[in-house]
């Protein structure tokens, strides 16, 4: 009997079951798919973490190194369980040339480092997650490389410096546990030994990678203050095992973590709907509620009619759901399989995501039976009562007689919002989750995309930056006040300024020195935005990053020690700032620095506005050819872009999504209005209200909980949005948008109208059908 | 005097399936002068309430013509029609037929407003007229909840009036009340019927059709007699007009 009550109810209401049907479905399948994403991503890079065994602790420098101390240090110390020196040899982007490419890859900031396969650890890795091995005259190039210029097997690499050419064919492609993710700017190359000698002696820029494994992956903090204690180079980048996986975790997590959100909205929505649908299918069954009462059935079994009915459509939307997810899954996680490799397939990966599903599943089920309580003992009087309601009384100061308005109609619909609006609640709140659906992925596009992001990488806004790395000049202070000399007197460019970053040794709350960069400069020249206080204006002042600030436990107004040479110097923190650049800790300051210390130089460029940016990076770049020469908007997207490319994906399908859900919450909504509406709507008719005049009432109401939505939606969008993208993006304390108001303010909302509109109208067909015998119904 | 409605062979099919269908109206020719005040009786299924609805153009007639004011309205369109019953037509129904979320000057004024013809402050003005002369000037402001069922048809029939139509059609309109309220309303419409305004009525009610000028008799979808009773006034005995019609119904088989 169950079965063909519910085929009746399903025929009846076509529309109401297939939303309802879809919005479960469809969050049936984003929760499986992100547990999937998430159990993929973790379980990757373990697999790959465990293959290719990454360092626990890695000091970079290029600072000349003393192997036997390092040995030494390594023999003594019992928590290293083995160490190795990984030589990097730097080739700067100008001298490579990829595939059949007659440019060279000048302007790139990607640090090309090409290095021979690690014995002990650090493995490099193939794309089967084999430690690759290259014969002479063979390379493997770095996935980021392989998705960038889309290379292939058996595609050439060429070296040219001066006389020096050598052509290299690409025989494997490296995942490399420390370097994979877009947001690291150093990739490294395999060669063979005998290829990298004769390549180091022809261009012996080396840098070195210190790096240790320990016996227990717990001992990282100790066996870095030991580190830092001792006299071995810290002069560069100290990385540690945590952050090589929170690196490779970023990217997709972000995807991961958007896509929770988006099915967390979508179960609150169909959870919502189900609430307004069972209401109204009870007004409308209640005299047969009322008959099935009269005639001894228990208020038990009436509620289990109806949640047989609910629970049918879930049972059959989440195990969909899931079956698209399991299906489809290797959408989402294509990225993850071409840096990490693929996870086997064990029960538990394809187990978890249905328990996604069945989380879904429950929820639906538990708000069902919630909702069904509340009916437990409303009496048939009090069911008449909510019915009076939901159809609306006369509101005292909103009338008609007393009303200027110019359209009766739109007057008509407005009051009908305002009179009865515990019906539109939910679609003010769909209105409101759509636009933030649409608005926030946008919104925070824009804003990686804008060339003002800049600020939240530590620097103000500027044209072009050059970036002068030590290990490519020799002489790093002659070098930059070269071309420091030549920017003053170019005509093409309004401002510049060096920027000078070198490393210092500063108090941690430990009671231990440890390794801090500040950047020394003129700080007005390109201002920064601080989240608080302002830049330092003299040595005794030091600006912080957000996360160096938290790591440090200090706010505005406290002091930090710093050790300046062998002077101890009590700097006082005068601001805080955004920067998600170099694992977001960094400071600025105005401290005396020795030639030794500096680790890298950059410059920043204004440029006149009838000067192009890319001529001018490109006269530059001839000029002096072994800096680093970016245009801004080029660095961000460099340096962005698998992130930008990910959200990208989630702007459109969240742009898509919210219309989609508006559509069809509208629609289910005002059919179901239309049908209670029924007997108003043959009077209206029978007193020669035309039909497209009850239409636009319909528009009208739409309209209103529409301008309503879209207000708190755009507030919520940049207030809460602004907090969320915090929340996702690491060394950022508060997010601005960068707001696209085009996008934002007009597209999206007149695209959302549009949908609305059309869809009450569509849904207005049905008026046109009600005779004014309905009346008397 | 020259007919304000005049219906010719009209028919009115109902197809209940591809085999089965029911003819309500059978060839029926009706035709009111202007001022008139008439009223059709019959048994339940007799078709008189079908007529009155095609005839106003609330329901298509299968076939047939339909004249009012000289225009046919048969082939008008959804919209057209729409305009004739704001204009032209004023409806009384069995129930007020009021709109919930309207308080009842509201209910009165909005098919004035809606047709635009004049001003929202003569309109208002108007209604507090009619609802002066209805005697409910003091439920104004109150809700459709806060009127007696006689009063709320009292509200219907200013509605019905706001928009001073050719014609008054009323589907039993005093089939909710009780006998007080009824010969209220009845009053009510033989005083505005005095100003001139066409009315149409469909009633069970002997006692209300004997207060209407004609009475037409219909059975099986026909009209199969007329009875004019004349105009009726306060002199005459109303008693001897409901035994004349009463006689002549039972001569008609009711």
């Amino acid at each position: 009997m169950f079965g063909r009550l519910l085929i009746k109810y399903i025929l009846k209401n076509k529309v109401i079951t297939a939303t309802l049907f879809l919005f479960i479905l469809v969050s049936a399948m984003l929760v499986s798919s992100a547990v999937h994403i998430v159990i993929t991503l973790f379980g990757s890079i373990d697999n790959l973490f465990e293959q290719a065994r990454p360092p626990h602790f890695v000091q970079m420098t290029s600072e000349e190194i003393n192997r036997y101390e390092i040995d030494i240090f390594a023999q003594n110390n019992p928590l290293v369980e083995s160490h190795q020196v990984v030589d990097l040899l730097g080739i700067d982007g100008a001298n490579i040339y990829i595939g059949n490419n007659t440019e060279s890859k000048r302007g790139s900031i990607i640090d090309n480092s090409f290095v021979i396969q690690n014995s002990l650890f650090d493995f490099l890795l193939d794309t089967d997650s084999n430690i690759i091995q290259v014969n002479n005259g063979e390379i493997a190039a770095p996935i980021f490389h392989m998705q960038q210029y889309d290379l292939q097997i058996g595609d050439t690499v060429r070296i040219v410096d001066g006389d020096f050419d050598m052509t290299f064919t690409i025989t494997a492609f490296v995942r490399d546990a420390q370097m994979n993710p877009s947001i690291v700017t150093s990739k490294r190359w395999v060669i063979s030994e005998s290829d990298w000698q004769k390549l180091y002696y022809n261009a012996p820029e080396m840098e070195h990678l210190i790096s240790f494994r320990l016996h227990d992956g717990a001992a990282i903090g100790e066996f870095e203050a030991m580190y830092q204690a001792s006299n071995l180079p810290q002069t560069g980048i100290a990385i540690t095992y945590p952050l090589f996986r929170m690196l490779n975790a970023i990217t997709d997590g972000v995807l991961a973590a958007a896509i929770a959100l988006i099915s967390l909205i979508l179960v609150t929505i169909a959870v919502l709907c189900l609430n307004f649908t069972l209401i109204a299918s009870i007004e409308e069954d209640f005299r047969e509620i009322g008959v099935m009462k009269a005639i001894g059935i228990n208020g038990k079994e009436i509620r289990r009619l109806y949640m047989v009915r609910y629970m049918a459509i879930a049972t059959v939307a989440c195990i969909l759901g899931y079956g698209i997810a399991y299906f489809a899954g290797g959408l989402f996680t294509a990225n993850i399989a071409l840096y990490m490799g693929s996870l086997p397939e064990t029960i538990w990966s394809r187990a978890l995501p249905s328990l996604g599903a069945l989380v879904v599943f429950l929820t639906v089920t538990a708000f069902c039976s919630l909702i069904l309580r509340k009916f437990k003992k409303i009496s048939a009087v009090e069911a008449m009562r909510d019915i009076k309601v939901a159809t609306g009384k006369a509101v005292g100061s909103f009338r008609l007689s007393r009303s200027n308005f110019k359209n009766i109609h739109i007057f008509l619909g407005v009051k009908a919002v305002l009179n009865r609006f515990r019906m539109y609640w939910i679609l003010c709140f769909i209105f409101i989750a759509a636009i933030f659906l649409m608005v926030v992925p946008i919104n925070l596009l824009n804003t990686l995309q804008s060339p003002d992001f800049v600020t939240y990488m530590g620097v103000g806004r500027s044209d072009i930056r050059m970036d002068i790395a030590t290990r490519q000049n020799e002489d790093i202070v002659i070098r930059y006040r070269e071309i420091d000399y030549f920017l003053s007197s170019h005509t093409g460019i309004t401002n510049h300024a060096v920027m000078v970053t070198a490393a210092y040794r500063v108090l941690n709350q430990d009671g231990l020195f440890e390794n801090i960069r500040v950047e020394i400069g003129d700080f007005s020249a390109f201002p920064l935005n601080y989240t608080a206080g302002h830049k330092p204006t003299s040595p005794g002042e030091i600006a912080l990053s957000h996360m160096n600030a938290v790591e440090f436990g200090v706010n505005i107004g406290d002091t930090i020690t710093l050790l300046v040479g062998d002077e101890q110097h009590s700097l006082t923190v005068v601001g805080i700032y955004n920067d998600i650049t170099y694992g977001g800790r960094t400071a600025k300051g105005l401290l005396p620095y020795l030639p030794e210390n500096i680790l890298w130089v950059v410059i920043n460029i204004a440029v006149a506005e009838s000067v192009s940016v890319p001529m001018l990076v490109e006269e530059l770049g001839m000029i002096f050819p072994n800096v680093s020469i970016t245009s801004i908007d080029e660095y961000i997207s460099q340096t962005m872009g698998g992130l930008i490319g990910q959200l990208s994906v989630v702007a459109i399908l969240g742009f898509g999504l919210g219309l989609l859900l508006s559509a069809l919450i509208t629609a289910m909504l005002f059919k179901m209005l239309i049908a209670k509406d029924i007997s108003q709507i043959a009077i209206m008719r029978s007193i020669g209200i035309p039909y497209r005049s009850i239409c636009l009432q319909y528009v009208a109401q739409a309209a209103t909980v529409l301008t309503v939505g879209l207000v708190i939606g755009s507030i919520a969008a940049v207030v809460l949005g602004q907090e969320l993208a915090g929340m996702l993006i690491p060394g950022v304390s508060t997010m601005r948008f960068i707001i696209n108001p085009v996008l934002s303010y007009v597209v999206s909302p007149v695209a959302l109208g549009l949908v609305v509109v059309v869809t009450v109208f569509v849904s207005c067909v049905s008026v046109k059908k009600i005779s004014v015998m309905k009346m008397t119904r | 005097m020259k007919n304000i409605l005049e219906a010719k062979r009209l028919n009115k099919v109902y197809e209940i399936s591809k085999e089965n269908s029911l003819q309500v109206l059978r060839d029926v020719e009706i035709s009111i002068p202007q001022g008139e005040f008439v009223s059709v009786m019959g048994a339940s299924g007799s078709g008189k309430s079908t007529l009155l609805y095609n005839i106003s153009g609330m329901d298509r007639a299968t076939s047939g013509s339909i004249l009012l004011c000289d225009e046919e309205i048969s082939t008008m369109g959804e919209d057209d029609l729409s305009a004739l019953r704001l204009e032209k037509m004023g409806f009384v129904f069995q129930q007020s037929n009021l709109l919930a979320n309207l308080n009842i000057l509201d209910n009165i004024v909005y098919p004035g407003f809606a047709a635009k013809k004049v001003n929202r402050k003569d309109i208002v003005i108007a209604a507090k007229k009619l609802m002066s002369r209805m005697g409910i000037s003091a439920l104004a402001d109150n809700d459709i909840t806060q009127a007696s069922g006689g009063q709320l048809q009292r509200v219907a029939i200013c509605r019905a009036l706001i928009n001073d139509p050719i014609i008054l059609f009323g589907d039993e309109p005093t089939g909710a009340l009780n006998s007080k309220a009824a010969n209220d309303v009845m009053d009510i419409l033989t005083d505005i019927n005095g100003n001139g305004t066409t009315i149409m009525l469909v009633t069970h009610d002997a006692k209300v059709a004997a207060r209407t000028e004609r009475v037409f008799f219909m059975a099986d979808g026909i009209i199969k007699g007329e009875c004019r009773l004349g105009k009726s006034n306060k002199e005459q005995n109303p008693k001897a007009r409901e035994k004349h019609l009463s006689q002549w119904l039972e001569e008609m088989g009711l």
